[in-house]
């Protein structure tokens, strides 16, 4: 929008127009699907509210949608209420005018606001001061976190109506918990901000720390009712009810408005003419058109058309280098020239992102370039267009980036454009999956040991731990755990009269929220800053070795420092900009199998559950340039001993006679004629692309990282004593996630069996969009695309 | 018969060659100890040779892993005691009286994810003690400090694993022939010279090339010559050497200008069932100074909690309301217990409690910086031996008072002397109001005109409340 006053004829605000009207088109649209528009469904206030809050809400923001409606009136009725909606549908109202409900019964009444972050805790809290300013109402909200300075705290607690908080400080405040009392005491509502969030070990954490809080309120008198505000995920009551441990009512059916939309699938053309057929990682990488200078190209094109364009990347150096690449497109451009555009994320300083925010709102700039940290939250105004470079990780993710644009009724347009990833290959195969209604589970794994170990000490060191209390701490567990602490001295005394807490003070203080060990890293950025929380053993070994190159919030880092001495373990790494990654080697055994669910699938197929312990050793790692996929230097030590992790695992059993039947149906010959090295590639391939392709399209069911979970596959097992392959939570204690796989092991085999039979790569190697790992330990060797096909297959067969 | 107490020392090998000639003299002079025991992995025949040197020679010295030293039965002043280092080692047969066993046989192990505990090196232990009759005490060096325990009928006791090692304590077990044990700390960083304010260990390195090799000579320097030595400067060196003063004369030194409360103060000390308490069963008292006297209010029914607190405040508001509640660490720990069970059980005096004038000395003196107290540690026993209080009893320490609480709470069975909990917080409370008089007269030296002392408003101190809020 830098130069016309009014968009050109043929403007490309269309998936199709993209087509027609994009330079050198190489049939790069895979699929074109338009949603139509939502009108809202409104609801006059007065239906739910009472007369004269109702007065007020009308004069402020008019009627409300049908799903705050509902969500107010399940209150109303006394329920706890999740709200699982869409972004920008109005969540903050529900909870804001049942806080001012309760004000109005009872002007003593309290809320208790738990957020995600501190950013976020600020700007609502000035959000429903207005709010609440709005509806003449005199309502206090504080934020009362590790930020607010002590001689404020008592002040706060004692004059308050609303405090805005997060679960780091809810956990260690339950340590003084007599300075809250009459705060707790009065306290009619409890509510978990963007709850979606709280998954895998920090979602275990504050689970916990929920049951402890609600505890605590009780001895005081007080049960609040609660309410969750979560984005859309595949099971928001079950999700709900095991991070407040009781039971909420969901809210899902949006009545908030939406313009129409066209989103294009987009696949950055790909010249695999020159690859061998067993090409390595890297060289596929290297084939590949870069995604963000395909996703870039896009962007000029579209500034240059006068639609203004917001484009997402998944690092900081590619939202800057999509800005260069952008500039540089739009100078080639047919249509010629400048294009103004800027790039954006949480690296650069407010000066700079402020400027950046107002100029692209006030149509100084025809796009920006930014990571997620434009996805939600910061008023930009509204975009034209959004292109998102790959998959980000989530359905709701992905929404967020497409729901950026849209200006009033104008078509609004997001091209979503795949890297060489089986992720996104997969969605480009199968775009029903982004569209359709079901979204990925958000999995908290309350049955994780040392994470409950450590809540239930708190508890006691809170008020002492009686016979009530296993309503909070999952029945009989509560005994075996006190039992394991008296023995270790930290408790004495037992259920039926009361057990105290007798350790060191502060237990509270102890417990990170992030980690499952007791042993955590810190770490600390030698040449700036670095915003990460303090880092388990497990993941400290694999992913933070002395050497390592890992990104973090979009930049990259490299570990200089490792020092594993106790009390106080720690990382120093430095802010690098490089062209490298560090692959790491491990060797890793399986071993003290326990099954706690079985699946007998018959023909020697089973399916089991249970736990185990995982021997892993990260001996070596290298750096490689992400391009060529070359290294500079050989294999380094990584110095590190091996880990034993006792965690949860899921695996497949396949009967011997599997091995001929798969070596012969991929060969054609007589499996006796075959070497071992064949055997070991064909055989050992399609367990290790089972095992690999499972992993990889796991996050497609469950809100996680791929790196929560980590993988074995052998034709021979010493405990199974059979071929099998092993998929593990990576994480002391396990996850939740192995077990979920379990229970969805069907449409996670079968997708993993449709990308490799799908993927277009050549050979048998596989290739990063199908059987591919960046993470493999044994550097990709050993994979077989048919043979996995075949392997899958049959599992399927008998699922 | 008299009661008889040997105190045995643990300390790890690393301890003593880290540690300079002073602070393992400061170690040994505080301890006193009968016996010291290596607590370590591995045989430390040097560590052996150090403690050789350096203890009188009537030190039983004991390596459990090396096997050097004392071994197999022995008394140490009317105590009896085994010196294991293998399981043969194990006593057989008859045995009269408690008889402590000590060795590095026996580890704590935690798995959380499983939910277990478990003592490792229990059954090869047992199967050791078969057949063998009499009351034992199991000392492990590989126990954790203050860790007590049954397991299947073995008493075990925690001798300080690591003990001095890193920023872990030093441990003495006072081991009494009634089959009590006593577990003392000390921290490693505060002796020798680094038990002088403001000296850590880069300066105590300073100070030691320096020729300032001990406290005595600090507290003899001429402070221009201290204030010269890198890292130094003039308020440091007056700090440190007033601290090295303070610490061979015995005297409290002014080094601020607060003011100590107007009005004789009451003197108060409490005892509970742990460090988060559930109940504070006695109320100790003192009424006029060092000599003054002494009232416990005691609650022996654990079923009446509140009973000992509701007795105080009746007390204390019927006859010494304006007059100012004196406790070492209050701040920390007294005055929050006491208002909380005011809070709970007898809600009547929460006015009134928070009406009074609550003093501490400790964070008057310590975390305020108006003072530097003698005693090779700030803890209250320690400040009043150095002003020359003695103490009546033998004393006990609070885990060890709280234990037994806890012990009276969970079975009923046997009744605590009460009388000598009375009592040790008697010693307690007097030993207070001797430190609270020598800030007194230190005060009365330094300040100017000796009139007008703050009359001590609440918000002065409670002024000071954020502190050990969160």
């Amino acid at each position: 929008m830098s130069q016309e006053s009014e968009p050109p004829d043929h403007t490309p605000t269309t998936a199709h127009g993209l087509e027609r009207t994009v330079p050198g088109y190489e049939d790069q649209l895979v699929h074109a699907e338009t949603v139509p528009a939502e009108t809202a469904t409104a609801v006059d206030p007065s239906e739910v509210l009472g007369s004269r809050l109702a007065d007020a809400v009308r004069e402020s923001i008019g009627d409300l949608y049908a799903h705050q409606a509902r969500a107010l009136e399940r209150l109303a009725a006394g329920e706890n209420v999740c709200v699982a909606t869409s972004t920008a549908s109005g969540k903050t109202y529900v909870y804001a005018l049942q806080i001012a409900r309760n004000h109005l019964a009872d002007p003593e009444s309290t809320a208790l606001l738990v957020y995600p972050t501190k950013a976020l805790s600020r700007d609502q809290q000035q959000e429903l001061d207005d709010f609440f300013e709005q509806l003449g109402l005199d309502l206090t909200v504080e934020v009362y976190d590790g930020d607010t300075p002590s001689d404020r705290r008592k002040r706060i607690r004692e004059r308050a109506d609303v405090i805005i908080t997060n679960f780091a400080g809810v956990n260690v405040y339950l340590g003084t918990h007599t300075n809250w009392r009459s705060f707790y005491a009065a306290c009619e509502l409890l509510v978990i901000d963007e709850s979606h969030t709280y998954t895998g070990v920090h979602g275990m954490h504050a689970a916990w720390t929920v049951r402890r809080l609600r505890r605590i309120l009780d001895s005081y008198g007080s049960e609040p009712q609660i309410v969750c505000t979560s984005a859309t995920i595949g099971n928001p009551a079950d999700h709900s009810r095991r991070l407040t441990g009781t039971a909420v009512t969901v809210v899902d059916e949006d009545g908030s408005p939406r313009g129409k939309r066209e989103i294009a699938f987009w696949k950055p053309p790909v010249d695999d003419s020159q690859l061998d057929e067993d090409a390595t990682f890297e060289a596929f990488r290297a084939a590949g058109t870069n995604p963000v200078r395909e996703a870039s190209s896009l962007l000029a094109h579209l500034g240059r058309s006068g639609v203004q364009t917001l484009l997402f990347t998944r690092s900081r150096k590619n939202a800057e280098l999509g800005s260069k690449y952008a500039a540089e497109a739009a100078n080639r451009h047919p249509d010629g020239g400048y294009l103004a555009v800027e790039p954006y994320h949480a690296g650069l300083g407010k000066e700079t992102r402020r400027g950046t925010e107002y100029e692209f709102k006030t149509g100084q700039l025809d796009g920006v370039t930014s990571t997620n940290a434009l996805e939600l939250g910061i008023d930009i105004g509204s975009v034209d267009a959004t292109i998102l470079t790959g998959y980000p990780g989530t359905r709701q993710s992905f929404w967020q980036q497409v729901g950026r644009s849209g200006r009033g009724d104008a078509d609004a347009l997001s091209v979503f454009v795949a890297r060489a990833d089986a992720i996104d290959q997969f969605i480009l195969d199968n775009p029903g999956y982004v569209l359709g209604e079901a979204v990925e589970d958000a999995v908290i794994g309350l049955a994780n040991n040392p994470v409950y170990a450590e809540h239930v000490l708190a508890a006691a060191e809170e008020a002492p731990l009686t016979a009530a209390d296993r309503e909070y701490f999952d029945g009989e567990r509560l005994d075996r755990a006190v039992a394991m602490w008296r023995d270790a001295g930290k408790l004495a005394g037992d259920l039926s009269r009361s057990v105290r807490y007798t350790g060191s003070p502060r237990p509270q203080a102890d417990i990170s929220l992030y980690g499952s060990s007791d042993i955590q890293f810190e770490v600390t950025c030698r040449n700036g800053g670095i915003d990460m929380e303090p880092v388990d053993r497990e993941r400290a070994y694999r992913d933070h070795h002395e050497g390592a190159l890992f990104l973090h919030d979009g930049a990259q880092y490299e570990v200089v420092e490792f020092d594993e001495s106790l009390p106080n373990p720690s990382i120093t790494v430095e802010e690098v900009r490089t062209d490298e990654y560090t692959e790491t080697i491990s060797e890793k055994t399986v071993r003290d199998l326990d099954v706690e669910q079985r699946r007998d699938l018959g023909d020697g197929y089973r399916l089991a559950w249970g736990t185990g312990t995982v021997d892993i050793h990260y001996t070596h790692y290298q750096r490689k340039e992400i391009t060529t996929g070359e290294a500079e230097m050989g294999l380094q030590p990584t110095g590190l001993d091996p880990i034993e992790l006792r965690t949860e695992l899921v695996w497949v059993e396949t009967p011997e006679g599997l091995r001929g039947e798969i070596l012969e149906t991929v060969t054609g010959e007589d499996p006796g004629t075959l070497t071992e090295r064949e055997v070991m590639d064909i055989f050992g391939g399609g367990l290790h692309g089972a095992e690999h392709g499972m992993i990889k399209l796991t996050p497609l069911e469950l809100r996680m990282d791929k790196a929560d979970l980590g993988g074995l596959s052998t034709p021979r097992h010493e405990a199974t004593g059979c071929p099998s392959w092993f998929i593990h939570d990576a994480v002391e204690g396990g996850l939740g996630f192995s077990k979920r796989i379990y229970d969805r092991i069907e449409p996670i085999a079968r997708r993993s069996r449709e990308r490799v039979a799908a993927c277009d790569c050549s050979g048998t190697g596989g290739c990063p969009a199908c059987i591919m790992d960046s993470q493999c330990g044994n550097r990709n060797q050993f994979l077989h695309t048919e043979a996995t096909v075949e392997v899958l297959d049959r599992l399927l067969q008998r699922l | 018969m008299s009661l008889g107490t040997a105190r045995l020392a643990t300390v790890a090998a690393e301890f003593l060659q880290q540690a300079t000639a002073t602070a393992v003299e400061d170690w040994l002079a505080y301890f006193d100890p009968d016996a010291v025991v290596l607590a370590g992995d591995d045989p430390a025949p040097r560590a052996m040779n150090t403690l050789r040197r350096q203890c009188p020679p009537e030190t039983v010295l004991f390596d459990p892993a090396g096997g050097e030293g004392t071994r197999g039965p022995r008394e140490i002043e009317g105590v009896q005691f085994v010196f294991a280092p293998t399981h043969g080692d194990i006593p057989g047969g008859e045995w009269d009286g408690p008889t402590y066993v000590v060795s590095d046989l026996l580890e704590l192990s935690v798995d959380t994810t499983t939910l277990t505990s478990s003592l490792v090196g229990k059954d090869a232990y047992s199967d050791a003690m078969a057949g063998v009759d009499g009351e034992f005490v199991h000392v492990s060096t590989r126990l954790p400090a203050e860790y007590r325990n049954q397991w299947d009928g073995l008493t075990v006791v925690g001798g300080g694993d690591g003990a001095g090692a890193g920023e872990r304590p030093l441990v003495a077990l006072e081991c009494r022939s009634d089959g009590c044990v006593l577990t003392r700390t000390l921290r490693p960083d505060r002796l020798g010279l680094q038990a002088l304010d403001r000296v850590g260990p880069s300066r105590a390195r300073t100070l030691r090339e320096a020729g300032y090799r001990s406290r005595e000579l600090i507290a003899g320097a001429d402070r221009a010559r201290l204030a010269e030595l890198p890292g130094i400067g003039a308020n440091t060196a007056a700090r440190i050497q007033q601290s090295a003063e303070t610490m061979s004369r015995g005297t409290v030194a002014r080094t601020g200008t607060g003011r100590l409360p107007d009005g004789e103060p009451v003197f108060v000390d409490i005892e509970t069932d742990g460090l988060s308490p559930t109940i504070t069963w006695l109320v100790g008292v003192l009424d006029g100074g060092p000599d003054g006297r002494y009232m416990p209010f005691l609650q022996t029914d654990p079923d009446e909690p509140g009973r000992a607190v509701a007795d105080f405040m009746a007390w204390y508001t019927a006859n010494a309301s304006h007059r100012p509640l004196v406790a070492y660490h209050g701040w920390g720990f007294d005055f929050e217990v006491l208002r909380g069970a005011i809070r709970d059980h007898c809600p009547r005096y929460e006015d009134a409690w928070g009406r009074t004038y609550r003093f501490d000395p400790y964070q008057w003196a310590v975390t305020e910086g108006n003072a530097v107290l003698p005693g090779r540690t700030n803890r209250l026993e320690d400040v009043a031996r150095a002003l020359g209080y003695e103490r009546e009893e033998p004393a006990l320490t609070g885990a060890a008072v709280a234990r037994r609480y806890r012990g009276w709470m969970a079975d009923r069975e046997t009744e605590p002397a009460w009388e000598r909990f009375e009592r040790y917080c008697e010693d307690d409370v007097r030993a207070l109001a001797v430190v609270y008089d020598a800030l007194e007269a230190s005060s009365r030296i330094a300040s100017d005109d000796g009139t007008d002392r703050a009359s001590g408003t609440e918000t002065t101190t409670q002024g000071t409340l954020s502190e050990w809020e969160r």
